[in-house]
């Protein structure tokens, strides 16, 4: 049976549920909206398998080539190479950007990564010893904004979560690296404050429909936010750090339950299991010891889950209730 | 996610990295202190010298107690663990435990003027002159951000004779006594060494920086 919206509006004219002016304002609305996705018409993902699985052992013979020549090569010589090989992955995804076919799609995202580690690479060796010989500060700044740097556009051209992850991971080292020129030893509480707040802002953004995709950009926010506390709380002083991380474990959990967000959720629990034995310890010391910091561990955990039951079905019936009102 | 983007969540995201930053700023960079270099102010001059090894435990450097320094020499001959002043114009070296020596060095001339085998067994650094001839005592400490440096007399009587304020974490230790219990060298956080008089009379300045092993005669 011919499924196309056309037949199906010309089904349901026949039989009296549509009119004719009813199915043709569906139909002008329908071909507003364009065409659906291409399929994939390229390879199986069994194919495409095989093809990345050919490519990566393609790469690593050819990693173990440059290897054995790679000392002989001028330090400029190693930068040349790098940024050619860097220039020849972003290009070939350029090249391919256009293709809306989902293989080639995650092809792109896969080539423009690597394209920028291989800007990390390229930076990298450009301002080691054997080239611009920058002091260790100088090398991971401009190695890290490099990476920032070509992340970001190439993020805005496909967002996909591989390049998302590569601003994420661009942003975090070039906020870590930059604190590196705080002259002596910076405590542990401000170096991991930032991360912090670069995790919150980041939450901020994507609740709001600037990052995406929405999970992938979820995760990386609360890894930050959880990275940053954790930092925190390693300090002399730790007090600072294992309050912040109990206030903002409060705070995922309470915005995974009415949202159902699954990472949420699972990056609360996370920190319940990480820092409330470390709050316990601090906090109390040797008066309550490893056992009650168990039991209250596992307290709240069960505790939250069988809050979960009855939220979830309070947002659930808030929800038919809207839909039926 | 309802996909609308509004500036709020821009600008609230601004807020809280900048808020993050200040904090940063106005609590965590508060400069360090900068006491002035011996070598600028040299009077009154220092009766004691200085023998160190560079950070990278490279070269064997004397410092004078005008801030003068003169390189005795840089190699894998000086690489040592361990300098100490043996008399007035002779230094020795503790090497590693894998070449096993201690090399006595000219302190004018950097000349190798004697070789003594390591003792046997656990690797026992020479002594630190922690403890001044008269058995006066010497501790660092660092209390809310002031890095001090105190005198206990023998007959139990604390002096507080620096008081350096920093950020948090800055720190004095490995204090030593010249030989005449007149001043003190003591290392900061910054691997800088500074030189104080015992009595309190002379602020305190950098003798050195960057230093590795080193002690005070």
């Amino acid at each position: 049976m011919d499924e196309s919206i056309p037949a199906l509006l010309d089904r349901w004219v026949t039989a009296g549920l549509l009119t004719a002016e009813q199915a043709s304002a569906i139909a002008s609305h329908e071909q507003a909206r364009g065409e659906p996705p291409a399929k994939d018409e390229g390879p199986s993902v069994l194919t495409e398998v095989i093809g990345y699985l050919g490519a990566a052992l393609i790469i690593t013979a050819g990693g173990l080539v440059v290897d054995q020549f790679w000392d002989r090569i001028t330090g400029w010589g190693q930068v040349l190479l790098t940024a050619t090989i860097t220039a020849v992955l972003i290009g070939a995804g350029w090249a391919l950007r256009d293709r809306e076919t989902p293989a080639i799609r995650r092809l792109v995202s896969l080539l423009w990564a690597a394209g920028v580690i291989g800007v990390a690479f390229t930076v990298g060796v450009a301002t080691g010893p054997a080239a611009l010989d920058a002091t260790n500060e100088w090398a991971v700044v401009l190695t890290s904004t490099a990476v920032l740097a070509a992340a970001v556009p190439l993020y805005a051209l496909r967002r996909s979560p591989l390049q998302l992850v590569a601003v994420a991971a661009g942003l975090m080292a070039t906020a870590g690296s930059s604190l590196t020129f705080v002259p002596g030893e910076l405590p542990a509480v401000y170096l991991g404050l930032p991360i912090w707040a670069i995790g919150a802002a980041w939450l901020l953004l994507t609740q709001d429909g600037w990052l995406t995709p929405q999970r992938t950009a979820q995760a990386l926010g609360l890894l930050a936010l959880g990275v940053g506390a954790q930092i925190m709380a390693t300090d002399s002083e730790p007090a600072a750090g294992l309050v912040l991380a109990l206030v903002s474990t409060a705070a995922v959990l309470a915005i995974a339950v009415p949202t159902g967000s699954l990472v949420m959720l699972g990056f609360g629990v996370a920190g319940v299991l990480i820092f409330v034995p470390q709050a316990v310890f601090h906090f109390f010391g040797e008066s309550l010891g490893a056992p009650i910091a168990l039991l209250l561990t596992g307290l709240l955990l069960v505790g939250g889950a069988v809050g979960l039951v009855p939220l979830r079905r309070e947002v659930a019936e808030a929800a038919t209730g809207e839909d039926g009102s | 996610m309802n996909g609308s983007r509004s500036r709020w969540s821009l600008v609230a995201a601004g807020v809280v990295v900048a808020a993050a930053l200040a904090v940063v700023v106005v609590f965590g960079v508060i400069p360090y202190p900068d006491p002035p270099a011996l070598a600028d102010s040299p009077d009154p001059p220092v009766t004691a010298r200085l023998a160190l090894l560079t950070e990278g435990r490279e070269c064997l450097v004397v410092v004078e107690g005008d801030g003068t320094e003169q390189e005795l020499g840089c190699g894998s001959r000086f690489e040592a663990w361990a300098v100490e002043w043996a008399s007035a114009d002779t230094l020795e070296l503790d090497g590693t435990r894998g070449n096993g020596q201690r090399v006595v060095i000219d302190a004018n001339t950097g000349d190798q003027v004697g070789v003594q085998p390591l003792p046997e067994g656990p690797a026992e650094p020479i002594p630190q002159n922690a403890q001044n001839a008269d058995g006066d005592v010497i501790q660092t400490g660092n209390d809310d951000g002031v890095a001090w440096v105190e005198v206990i007399t023998t007959d139990g009587w604390t002096d507080r004779i620096v008081a350096l304020d920093g950020p948090r974490g800055y720190h004095l230790y490995d204090p030593r006594w010249s030989a005449d219990g007149r001043w003190l060298a003591v290392r900061d956080s910054l691997d800088r060494i500074l030189v104080v008089d015992a009595a309190g009379a002379v602020p305190v300045r950098v003798w050195a920086e960057g230093a590795g092993p080193f002690d005070i005669r």
